[in-house]
């Protein structure tokens, strides 16, 4: 709500405020914590006091000094309001998903509420200027959700965070600096060829073999010779039963391994953009698919958990020259 | 560094400030060029338009083009762009204008800065109570505004109620801060600057020459024109004769008080009487009227301060009365006053020669077939409440040269000027010296505040005659004709044209008892609001302070003091704020607070994630001697708030135990 | 009221019992840990919890290493209570038939008939779950939850009451299947019994050997003792202020930073019947705050996923982070 301060001068003075005054991890808002100025509007509501305050001496106009007197008094109280409104509030991190690189970060920021009023209009401010508002209800615990522009893979850490706010009236800002130790993961661009990687050599022998899988019971069959002992149903042969045979199924679907050494002759980001595509597309076309990395390897798998797995360790991939 | 976050206006905001603006403009309607609250008015609507039907903002030019057309209106209606009501026009135009091309946060803000100046405005024109109460409530109007522009989330019938008291609230908690800024800042006498010619505005109540219909305008008046609270008993109602004007020449057709219009006696320091009976001791809070008269009653045996004494008795003072003034006053109602001096009596018989010929005539037969004065009065008076002359607050004009002439032998329907004027026109023809004396006549005793309030239709002229065993003596000839108009007062409402005045008699009835009773409180209002508050001036405040005792003498002082007491209440205020965080809805919790808040003052502080049984095992360890209280209060709260035990008595118990437990 | 339904809400009205009562259900509670206490040394706690568990008829998974004595937890428990148990060892090849049971054609009467499997017993010992297959684990796991087994389109409905004691090698090896998390919701609980105190270990090695013990045991309370108990959970006053807190948890594990998923609506109503099942325990008849502490971090930790960031902490200390959120 508050227009800032000119650049310079408060630019070495917010540092210094920062420097002096933030600790890392969560923080609850106190009168040592917290800072309290008039805005750009509290020095427009001023001057039009003042002039007000003159055009009642000059008229001797009794009913005009009292407005102005009321009026300077709500600027008065203003400032208690304004820096209660913030007062006491508890700063934490909160979750982040991943994103991917380019894409907006979306920091959760948990508002400890408990035992307070209702705030109105708390602003968050990312130190990129990406900022949120949003009232706080009394008694409660609400996450505030920031979104920062991300432009590298990595982990994207979220630094110092601004609270602020100029509730009731405006013509006050009253705020602090948390520094909640957020962090996000930021998966590569998924970018680079539509092509599929080669189905690894391991696989071909499999294929089309998918009745003869080991992965996952369905069901039991007549026996049929050539059928492994192993999958034979001993039990009820025992129980005097006819020879059943069991079966197992395996997902219809191809296994891949994707690995760094393929890309050769590009440079390292834009491997791991590939593999990320990669990933995204073997996750979509239901394949099982491993990740082969210099340092790491993510044996074959499918599914939400692997995905995430395989791009964090793209995200967090660190380039050994 | 960072960017600022711009918030869209949300549309609540903008109907807040709509209605503020309607609400701060309108009083001025009836004052300003009807043509610029016209554009006004369309201009909002036009905005409102925007809104509701999401219409397209203006461009540059036609922003530009409505700026001219708003300064030409003003420029066309006002004949000027400056001065305080050009200005206020000029104003309200461009704040229709601001509205159109308003489109960010800045211009809402810019706006209702305007809107609060536009509020003390008014204050030029009205002071009185209701225009103060009109304009709190405009006030916390545009406050509201001001705080829906600042919330977050906008909408629903619960946030207008709940922007309403946020606003009322700070109001409120602002009053303190008020009160004492308005005690305490340092008054100054004069304007600053010395511009304010306007404030004058039109005069009101009597002026320095009377026509006939003159009184009779004044008539139609409920406007107060003084009040008066006696400190002990008042006179009955035919000796409240108010003092004003004295009249001495004529030309036949008005009155005034001499050719130059200066009064022709010369001032006298002293009153020039010899009082004849007890003195009543009063003190009048009179109107402005941009006139220099005070009204006493006659006669008045002091001199306020800034004012002088005329030889035919009149309260003069040095500046036109432009504010409220207040005076503490002595008068004798029997008197004898002194000689007449021979210029006195050359101009108490001056006649225009030729002029109202039958008149003269008359008066000349009375002096020659009476030769006594007494018994001429007496004719006089007699020959008005005998023959058929009616006392109207409409007579019908008197267009020709000799008014007087017409008015005694032919229409013989008049007010109170007719009276006066045609009987010191008989007196002077009859050779006794005379003079109209204009003034007020009564007045209504509030007996909420047990004070007189004496309006413009009060207004009345009389004559006096000279008479050397007693002088000066008050002839009220519009008694011989109408007495009850010394009696009582004039009901305007049913005087009609051209019929007779009839007079208040006592409306019967309870209805006629409340409306009554409702008059006089709120005029006993007014008149507190008047006395302590619009009064509040340089003087009054320094005698305010001096009365305190406290050693605020002067400016200094003020200044030390008013910064003492803003300080203490900031503190105050502070403490009563923050420390009182949050008022949990629910009293156990609250309970439950004071009893941690108690422990805590000890340094046992209750971990917030602390359920109340381990807490207080940890208190009993650490202070085995409280475990009697704790443990009970524990199970009592315990009981209440998570095993839903009765209520009533287990609170009640629970506070109890509470307020017993001393750590 | 608060989306919990209100049959696990006590009401003061509905249940007016005197504390005596509740009194005698901590007793005879109390004199079960007692008698297993005997057998399981210094494990007074987890001990406690099982019991919890077992009167809010929940389930628990136990994770731990081998030889910890989870067998002879819940040996010693069935004994105590005198349940009938069962103990089924699960393997890469057991199936579903293995556990539940399976029609089989009689010659003599020409006819099919069911024969039970071991899940039919009312405390069943799963042992090392996830060493089977997925396909075999949810067969038991769907038995818990419904409390009756369908086969072939016939519904048989398992004894009363139902226990389950599943334990799982959290080591991570070759040729194991881990519950998926959408399982281990059916668990109330999940405990780790870990090493015992020097001074119990030192006990355990000098007496005779726990089998003995154990065969030896005499029941404490019944199972029908042991089910009127059960009925008293459900009326264990929670108030709306506890109602508070619990939402309040609920709300901060869905938002904070240590964890991908928060606890579900299932994971609060098993919150607060744990918590309701701990009172009853402690001898009360309404909740507190500190009940939901004493359960939380068994009941929730299972069913919270860590952030990448915290993968690495135990689901218990994932779960103490909870412990830090006020008391409204």
């Amino acid at each position: 709500m508050s227009q800032q301060p000119s650049a310079g001068r408060s630019g070495a003075f917010e540092r210094f405020l920062k420097r002096r005054y933030v600790k890392p991890g969560e923080a609850r808002l106190h009168r040592r914590k917290i800072f309290i100025l008039p805005t750009y509007y509290g020095l427009v509501f001023g001057a039009t006091l003042f002039i007000m305050l003159l055009g009642a001496l000059n008229y001797n106009n009794n009913l005009a000094f009292m407005l102005t007197f009321l009026l300077g008094g709500v600027a008065l109280i203003a400032t208690y309001h304004t820096y209660r409104n913030i007062n006491r509030l508890l700063l934490r991190a909160g979750r982040c998903n991943p994103t991917f690189a380019g894409q907006p970060a979306h920091f959760r920021l948990i508002v400890d509420n408990l035992n307070g009023n209702p705030r109105y209009a708390v602003e968050l401010i990312a130190n990129d200027g990406s900022g949120t508002r949003a009232d706080i209800p009394a008694n409660s615990l609400t996450a505030l959700e920031l979104a920062v522009p991300t432009t590298r893979r990595g982990r994207h850490a979220l630094g110092l965070v601004t609270i602020q706010t100029s509730y009731p009236i405006g013509v006050y800002r009253a705020w602090s600096y948390v520094d909640p130790q957020a962090s996000c993961i930021v998966y590569p661009r998924p970018e680079g060829l539509d092509r599929a990687p080669p189905p690894s050599q391991s696989v071909g022998a499999e294929q089309g073999n998918q009745h003869h899988g080991t992965d996952d019971f369905i069901g039991f069959r007549d026996y049929a010779s050539g059928d492994s002992p192993r999958h034979i149903h001993w039990k009820a042969v025992a129980r005097g039963q006819p020879i059943m045979t069991k079966q197992f199924s395996r997902p219809e679907s191809q296994e891949l391994w994707l690995d760094w050494d393929m890309l050769q002759g590009t440079d390292t980001e834009s491997r791991l953009s590939q593999l990320c595509k990669w990933v995204l597309d073997a996750e979509d076309a239901g394949c099982r698919y491993g990740l082969r990395l210099p340092k790491q390897v993510i044996e074959q798998g499918n599914g939400e958990d692997h995905k995430h797995r395989c791009l964090e360790a793209l995200a967090l991939f660190e380039d050994v020259p | 560094m960072k960017k600022r976050q711009s918030y869209p206006i949300a549309n609540s905001t903008l109907m807040w400030l709509f209605a503020a603006l309607l609400m701060a403009v309108m009083p001025h309607a009836p004052r300003l060029p009807l043509l610029v609250t016209a554009l006004f008015l369309v201009f909002l609507s036009w905005r409102y338009m925007m809104v509701i039907y999401r219409w397209q903002p203006l461009s540059k030019i036609s922003r530009f083009a409505l700026t001219s057309l708003g300064l030409a209106v003003v420029y066309i209606t006002q004949g000027t762009l400056i001065g305080r009501d050009a200005g206020i026009s000029l104003l309200i135009a461009m704040l229709g204008v601001k509205l159109l091309e308003m489109s960010n946060e800045r211009d809402v803000y810019i706006t209702i800065m305007i809107a609060y100046f536009l509020v003390i405005t008014h204050f030029l024109y009205s002071q009185s109570l209701l225009t103060a109460g009109y304009m709190f409530v405009v006030v916390v109007v545009i406050t509201t505004t001001l705080i829906d522009l600042n919330r977050h989330e906008h909408g629903g019938a619960a946030q207008i109620k709940s922007n309403l008291q946020a606003a009322g609230w700070l109001m409120l908690q602002a009053a303190p801060f008020m009160l004492f800024l308005f005690i305490l800042f340092p008054r100054i006498g004069g304007p600053i600057w010395g511009l304010h010619d306007e404030t004058r505005g039109g005069t009101t109540g009597l002026s320095e020459e009377m026509s006939p219909g003159m009184i009779s305008n004044l008539s139609g008046s409920d406007e107060v024109a003084f009040r008066v609270k006696f400190d002990a008993e008042l006179p009955p109602n035919p000796q409240r004769y108010w003092r004003g004007p004295v009249l001495w020449h004529t030309d036949g057709q008005r009155w005034k008080a001499s050719i130059s219009g200066q009064p022709p006696a010369g001032r006298s320091s002293l009153p020039d009487f010899e009082p004849l009976g007890a003195p009543f001791k009063y003190t009048v809070t009179m109107e402005p009227s941009n006139q220099r008269w005070l009204f006493a009653l006659d006669l008045p045996g002091v001199i306020p301060q800034e004012s002088a004494l005329t030889k035919d008795f009149q309260l003069q003072t040095v500046k036109p009365i432009t504010q409220r003034v207040r005076y503490d006053m002595v008068s004798f109602t029997e008197y004898r006053t002194g000689k007449i001096s021979l210029l006195e009596r050359q101009r108490a018989l001056q006649l225009p020669a030729g002029v109202n010929p039958e008149t003269q005539r008359l008066g000349r037969r009375w002096r020659a077939e009476l030769n006594n004065e007494a018994a001429i009065i007496d004719a006089a008076l007699r020959m008005y409440a005998t023959e058929e002359f009616i006392y109207t607050l409409s007579p019908p004009l008197l267009l020709t040269a000799d008014p007087m002439d017409k008015f005694l032998f032919d229409t013989r329907r008049g007010f109170c000027e007719h009276y006066s004027s045609s009987f010191v026109t008989l007196m002077r023809a009859a050779g006794v010296p005379a003079r109209v004396v204009t003034g007020y006549q009564g007045g209504e005793l509030n007996p909420v505040g047990d004070y007189l309030i004496i309006r413009q239709k009060d207004a009345h002229a009389w004559a006096e005659v000279w008479l050397d065993e007693f002088g000066w003596v008050r002839v009220d000839p519009t008694a011989a004709v109408a007495p009850e108009r010394v009696e009582l007062s004039i009901n305007n409402a049913l005087s009609r044209q051209g019929e007779a005045v009839t007079f208040d008699l006592p409306i019967g009835g309870k209805l006629g008892e409340l409306v009554r009773k409702f008059r006089f409180g709120w005029d006993s209002m007014n008149n507190g609001w008047n006395q302590w508050v619009l009064n509040y001036n340089e003087a009054q405040q320094r005698s305010f302070l001096s009365n305190l005792g406290l050693g605020i003498e002067s400016w200094k002082d003020m200044v030390i003091a008013l910064a003492i007491a803003l300080f203490s209440l900031l503190g105050m205020f502070g403490a009563f704020i923050l420390l009182r965080n949050y008022q949990s809805p629910d009293p156990i919790v609250r309970l439950w607070k004071a009893y941690c808040r108690k422990l805590s003052r000890k340094g046992v502080w209750r971990r917030p994630s602390e359920g109340p049984r381990a807490f207080s095992e940890r208190v009993v360890t650490m202070h085995p001697e409280w475990a009697g209280d704790v443990n009970q209060i524990t199970q009592l709260y315990i009981d209440i708030r998570y095993a839903n035990a009765a209520r009533q008595e287990s609170v009640r118990a629970l506070r109890n135990a509470i307020n017993r437990f001393k750590p | 009221m608060f989306g919990i339904p209100a049959n696990i809400l006590g009401s003061a009205k509905e249940t007016p019992r005197s504390e005596a009562s509740a009194q005698d259900i901590k007793q005879s509670l109390h004199a079960v840990i007692a008698t297993a206490g005997k057998i399981i040394l210094g494990k007074d706690q987890q001990l406690k919890l099982a019991v919890c568990c077992l009167l809010a008829r929940g389930h628990v998974l136990i994770e731990d290493l081998p030889g910890v004595g989870k067998t002879t937890l819940a040996h010693v428990l069935a004994k105590c209570l005198g349940l009938h148990f069962q103990r089924i060892q699960f393997t890469s090849d057991l199936l579903p038939a293995d556990i539940l049971g399976a029609s089989v054609y009689n010659r003599n009467s020409s006819e099919f008939h069911f024969v039970p499997g071991p899940i039919f017993a009312q405390l069943i010992l799963a042992d090392e779950v996830n060493r089977t297959t997925p396909k075999t684990q949810s067969a038991l796991l769907e038995a818990m939850e419904e409390n009756q087994v369908t086969i072939e389109g016939k519904t048989y409905s398992l004894p009363v009451p139902f226990f389950v004691i599943a334990t799982q090698n959290p080591n991570y090896q070759i040729g194991t299947f881990p519950l998926p998390e959408s399982q281990l919701d059916r668990f109330l609980m999940r405990l780790e019994i870990g090493y015992p105190d020097n001074v119990s270990e030192k006990a355990l090695l000098k007496g005779e050997d726990r089998r003995d013990i154990v065969q030896n045991l005499q029941p404490v309370i019944s199972p029908e003792q042991l089910m009127a108990l059960q009925k008293h959970v459900p009326s264990v006053v929670v108030s709306d202020a506890l109602i508070d807190y619990v939402q309040t948890l609920l709300n901060f594990s869905r938002e904070a930073a240590f964890y991908r998923t928060g606890l579900s609506p299932r994971a609060g109503l098993a919150l607060v019947r744990a918590a309701q099942a701990w009172a009853l325990l402690d001898g009360r008849t309404h909740t507190l705050p500190e009940d939901v502490q004493a359960v939380l971090p068994h009941v929730a930790g299972h069913r919270l996923v860590a952030a990448p960031e915290f993968r690495d902490q135990s689901a218990l200390e994932l779960a103490s982070h909870l412990l830090k959120v006020a008391v409204p």
